[in-house]
């Protein structure tokens, strides 16, 4: 019959396949044979940023399995993230952890921008806020790349910070400046959005957290910002961040005792809510008290941990109504598995949407040509008005026999 | 660590095969109620037909025929590419033809020969709820449904009438199913929505990005909205024909040929195939 129209297949699929291979090890610049693949300790090791990303969004804390994704991936984050959330789908899920108590973190940096004295100390540790950004070439020659090029300072007072610092937040709930947290031993059970959906209005805190933690890096940067600069109700002031060294503690299941089964890498951010503008704080019996956002996320992921708790205070105002505000709009935007997958879905065929959609377009364009030519006995307006609303059958309009 | 080499039979853990299946029956229960599910990733993409795939995986069983068709055409890459999927998972037979199929993955198409009894067809939903673009609220939404009242419905596809002359809803062409809750019964063309009154089989829309179940249970009465003036119509293909079998009563797609004509083919690949196998046969009578 001639002409068939182009159809995709098993074979192009394998080739793409191929292709992407071909990419992976170097092919997009054949000519050049100083270009390499990073292997998973090279990612793992020199790329902790992209490692930490990616297991925050993944939700799953697993370094060595987050580098072979971003390798597998060739640094695309977010389909890393989304290779690490399909196998961690598969993984049987065997309890809960103890809730962690930060208080006791490892702490590699602390710091705080209400008080300038806060009980503990700030330290700064290892961050570029106030680094020059300038690109160094010198980076690049192989010497300075190796941990071993690194000097940390020789005196051990500067190395050693305190084992435990208290809460900045604890410090504001003793001023009765911020609500006391529940009593830990009345806390609901956590609602985990990977075993139960999340259902509006009022989603559990849990899940909410859960949600915002999981959540894009950038989706959560771009909705904070957006309330920063108006379109919410919050900003905040940093009580608090502080990255550090948490134990993760699960009861034994045979000895039913508590243990520490290792330590993860922590960033964790607590916003005082002082408002747009105006300033926020609402009355409460206990008098004016401020709300607390809280962020936290996997690795050392500062602007999403500040984001999550700008957020996360959003979105404890329901009465409130910018957009950052909505619980909905923020919540089911943010996931970047959800929204980089539906956005890629474009992509996919939509010939018959197209022809539906065609076909309305065309038999508009014919019922206005009839309705300027006379042809029509009335505007539509007028029939619909005069006519009685009643449901058709399904079949009997069909024009078009099949 | 290798993941693939230690999957269990239908990718997903039991536990989530048993989120999908109580869905499924509440789903099945509350015909045309959008039930709220836990979705996991599955290792397809959100928009890809994640929801229809975890139904597909939690309902599969061992002596399921599968076939996964989308936009009417098995060979198109992303049916391809479930199906491969499936295959992998189960090893389970797979067909093209809609007759030899229990278990039906699509995306936009229902099977241009309708369904018998004894199939269930999963439709990959993208929007579950008919009511999201008239009502963006998911809490009020759901106490629309709850109420019956679409109002807001019926005042957009009047406003439609007003502003065109037509109902302009193209696909998502919004149902009532057995008097009582409007579906959106997915981007299924006009064409598609009669064989859903009286369907002999089951059909089950899954959402996966949106997390939500709901289905079509077999023998419902389904009816497009519409006005006894304004009546819900499907597409029109006036002189038109299929350019491989010559079928002017199938839905059909355009496309264009090298040479900038345009020209008609059958969007159920596998339809079509059957109309051409017949008509030879016909010629070699």
């Amino acid at each position: 019959m001639g002409y068939s129209v182009v159809r995709g297949g098993e074979r192009a699929m394998r080739e793409a396949e191929g292709l992407i291979d071909a990419f992976r090890k170097g092919l997009v610049h054949p000519e050049r044979d100083d270009l390499s693949a990073p292997q998973p300790e090279a990612i793992e090791g020199g790329l902790r940023f992209a490692v930490y990303k990616v297991m925050s969004e993944a939700g799953i804390y697993a370094p060595r399995l987050a580098a072979i994704a971003i390798q597998q991936a060739e640094g695309d984050l977010m389909e890393a993230a989304f290779l690490l959330r399909a196998f961690r789908a598969c993984l049987p899920r065997w309890g809960t952890t103890l809730p962690a108590d930060t208080a006791e973190m490892r702490a590699i940096r602390r710091i705080s921008a209400a008080f300038k004295e806060v009980p503990g100390g700030q330290f700064l540790g290892p961050t570029r806020d106030y680094t020059v950004r300038l690109l160094k070439e010198a980076l690049q020659s192989g010497s300075n790349q190796q941990a071993g090029g690194v000097e940390l300072a020789a005196d051990p007072d500067l190395q050693q910070l305190p084992a435990a610092m208290p809460k900045v937040a604890d410090v504001l709930r003793r001023c009765g400046l911020v609500a006391p947290l529940p009593d830990s031993s009345e806390n609901a059970p956590i609602h985990d959005i990977t075993m139960r959906p999340m259902r509006f209005p009022r989603p559990a805190r849990s899940a909410r957290l859960q949600a915002l933690a999981r959540g894009e890096t950038g989706a959560l940067t771009a909705l904070a910002y957006s309330s920063l600069r108006g379109y919410g109700h919050v900003h905040p002031t940093i009580a608090e961040l502080r990255v550090g060294f948490v134990p993760v503690r699960v009861i034994h299941p045979e000895l039913g005792e508590e243990v520490s089964i290792g330590e993860i890498l922590l960033t964790e951010c607590e916003s005082i809510a002082t408002g747009v503008g105006m300033i926020s704080s609402h009355n409460t019996k206990c008098g004016p008290q401020f709300e607390l956002g809280y962020g936290a996320s996997f690795g050392q992921n500062e602007t999403k941990a500040i984001a999550m708790s700008v957020l996360d205070a959003n979105l404890s105002q329901p009465q409130a109504k910018g957009p950052a505000d909505d619980q909905e709009f923020v919540l089911y935007h943010i996931d970047g598995v959800e929204s980089s997958g539906f956005v890629d879905h474009l992509k996919l065929p939509h010939y018959m949407l197209f022809t539906s959609i065609l076909d309305r377009v065309n038999a508009a364009a014919e019922a206005q040509a009839a309705a300027e030519s006379g042809n029509l006995p009335a505007s539509g307006a007028d029939t619909v008005t005069s006519a009685k609303v009643r449901l058709m059958g399904s079949v009997v309009s069909k024009e078009v026999g099949s | 660590m290798t993941p693939a080499t230690s999957l269990p039979y239908a990718y997903l853990d039991e536990f989530m095969k048993a989120c999908v299946r109580k869905a499924v029956l509440k789903a099945v229960c509350i015909p045309g109620y959008q039930v709220p599910y836990v979705s996991e990733e599955v290792p397809i993409a959100r928009g890809f037909g994640s929801g229809g795939l975890q139904i597909t995986l939690s309902l599969i069983g061992a002596d399921d025929v599968v076939k996964v068709f989308d936009e009417g055409d098995d060979q198109t890459v992303n049916a391809v590419n479930l199906r491969r999927f499936i295959v992998d998972v189960t090893s389970n037979a797979t067909t093209n033809d809609p007759a030899e199929a229990t278990l039906i993955q699509s995306r936009h198409r229902i099977p241009e020969e309708g369904l018998r009894l004894g199939q269930i067809l999963v439709l990959q939903s993208a929007f579950p709820d008919a009511l999201r673009f008239f009502e963006t609220n998911e809490a009020v939404a759901r106490r629309m449904h709850a109420e019956a009242d679409y109002s807001k419905l019926w005042l957009r596809l009047y406003e439609s009438i007003v502003d065109n002359h037509e109902i302009m809803i193209g696909g998502r062409y919004p149902v009532l199913i057995n008097g009582r809750y409007v579906l959106d019964p997915t981007h299924v063309p006009r064409w598609d929505l009669p064989k859903l009154h009286d369907c002999s089989g089951i059909v089950l829309f899954g959402a996966g990005r949106e997390k939500r179940i709901y289905a079509i249970p077999p023998h419902s009465r389904v009816e497009p909205l519409g006005f006894t003036d304004h009546p819900f119509r499907v597409e029109r293909f006036e002189g038109a024909a299929c350019h491989l079998c010559g079928s002017s009563h199938s839905f059909l797609t355009q496309f264009w040929r090298d040479d900038g004509s345009p020209a008609w083919v059958c969007s159920d690949s596998n339809w079509c195939e059957k109309q051409r196998a017949a008509l030879v046969q016909e010629a070699n009578a």
